[in-house]
């Protein structure tokens, strides 16, 4: 069987990662294919249902990424998304949701090469943890109790 | 503490007082139901005072009440938690301070629905009002001891798969009637995210991968807001822990941002401010 290639979710700022992740394509760095990318306005647009809703529907991982502290387009989004996330991370880990799966970067526009190390971090560190099931469903069990009701 | 009838006397007083002195148009309070249990009810007069009660099966949180006479002057009875929440909903520029008569008391604690004082409760710190224009004398309930706070650092050193399992356990009991979101006086949106057709956000399974979400986009939206009375664990039917993940969610903020919703008239909600020097747990440095 083939290697398990996790999918990742990439909810990038307008204004710098996304530039940065351009810039990593143009620069011709290598990085894994396993990210799908999402721009946002602004990584103070990031609502942590976001997140939980992209694990809910298949991801193995989600990646946030924005402009570095100060350097918001928006002069503050970003502080207030790394609070937001700051506090929700720590809860996910808290019910059991390994936090490898999800990340918050700083990556700025000029920083394709660290763009392309982000993300090959990020896949090396889900693969070891396999296919996340944290939100999916039990067939097996739903399956028992359709077979029982009837 | 004081017994609970001299209690209730002294209430009925003061809300008597804040409806001569005062001119109130309302009081919200408690009152026995049918089933012989206090539930939250309003009192528009002085004579229907008389039937108001305080007693340990008082859970409801009344600053919930608050919200639907926002035109009103209203009276309200507040022990710690209460008074807490409406400094919460003042701060947030949800009530207005001068249509508001808080009458204060010591709180001695309420009953969960197993019948022991509830775990928000033993867990208190601050059964006192902190906002009141009455105050009925006396001491509350103290504790020394945090066992919520115990319970989380017990969660904490266990291993992930440990963690996820009691989760799991907890999200699979929910049959997402949303009583926790009715009890609770911090979710007043008009349309709840899980109400919204279009996105679809939640699918209307009451299965435990919807039930996580929802549970952990209520915690997460009451960050930095909660004040931890229990109302939603209380109003659950089901008896899902909803007291551990809160408790994680004020720990943290306490101990990141140096905050805890409602101490303070004037204070900005921990998500809606930020200091530049914010801990950071960005991609290279380790996470707690």
């Amino acid at each position: 069987m083939d290697e398990f290639e996790p999918k990742v979710i990439g909810f990038l700022c307008n204004w710098c990662s996304y530039a940065g992740a351009d810039l990593a394509g143009v620069s011709r760095f290598q990085y894994p294919p396993n990210v799908r990318i999402i721009r946002v306005p602004c990584s103070g647009r990031m609502n942590p249902l976001f997140i939980l809703k992209a694990l809910q529907s298949g991801a193995d991982a989600v990646l946030v990424s924005g402009c570095h502290p100060g350097d918001c387009h928006y002069q503050t989004g970003n502080y207030y998304t790394r609070r937001r996330l700051e506090i929700f991370s720590l809860v996910l880990q808290f019910a059991g949701i390994p936090k490898e799966r999800v990340t918050l970067a700083w990556v700025s526009a000029s920083e394709g090469a660290q763009f392309a190390a982000l993300i090959k971090e990020v896949v090396e560190k889900v693969k070891p943890l396999g296919p996340n099931q944290s939100f999916s469903r039990d067939f097996t069990e739903l399956e028992a109790y359709a077979h029982d009701s009837n | 503490m004081i017994p609970i009838d001299t209690l209730t006397e002294q209430l009925k007083e003061l809300a008597k007082k804040a409806f001569s002195a005062d001119g109130i148009e309302l009081l919200i309070g408690y009152q026995k139901g049918e089933d012989g249990k206090s539930k939250p009810a309003v009192f528009r007069s002085s004579e229907e005072v008389e039937k108001l009660v305080w007693d340990n099966q008082s859970g409801f949180n009344l600053a919930n009440l608050a919200h639907r006479f926002r035109d009103k002057k209203v009276g309200i009875l507040a022990q710690g938690c209460i008074s807490r929440s409406l400094v919460v909903l003042l701060n947030e520029g949800q009530l207005n301070r001068n249509q508001l008569v808080i009458i204060g008391f010591p709180c001695q604690g309420v009953l969960g629905r197993d019948g022991q004082l509830h775990s928000a409760c033993t867990s208190c710190q601050y059964p006192d009002p902190i906002v009141k224009d009455y105050q009925v004398e006396g001491t509350g309930i103290s504790n020394q001891k945090d066992p919520l706070l115990e319970l989380v650092n017990n969660i904490e050193s266990q291993s992930m798969e440990e963690k996820y399992a009691f989760f799991a356990k907890e999200m699979s009991k929910c049959i997402r009637c949303y009583a926790c979101r009715q009890s609770c006086p911090m979710c007043y949106c008009d349309v709840c995210f899980v109400d919204i057709n279009k996105p679809l956000w939640l699918a209307r399974t009451p299965d435990q991968q919807n039930n996580s979400v929802w549970n952990l986009t209520r915690i997460n939206h009451l960050t930095g807001r909660c004040v931890a009375c229990g109302a939603c664990d209380r109003a659950c039917p089901e008896n899902v822990n909803l007291m551990y993940l809160i408790a994680k969610m004020n720990k943290e903020v306490k101990e990141l941002f140096g905050y805890s919703a409602g101490l303070h008239l004037g204070d900005k909600p921990a998500l809606n401010t930020f200091q530049p020097n914010d801990p950071d747990f960005f991609w290279g440095k380790e996470g707690a």
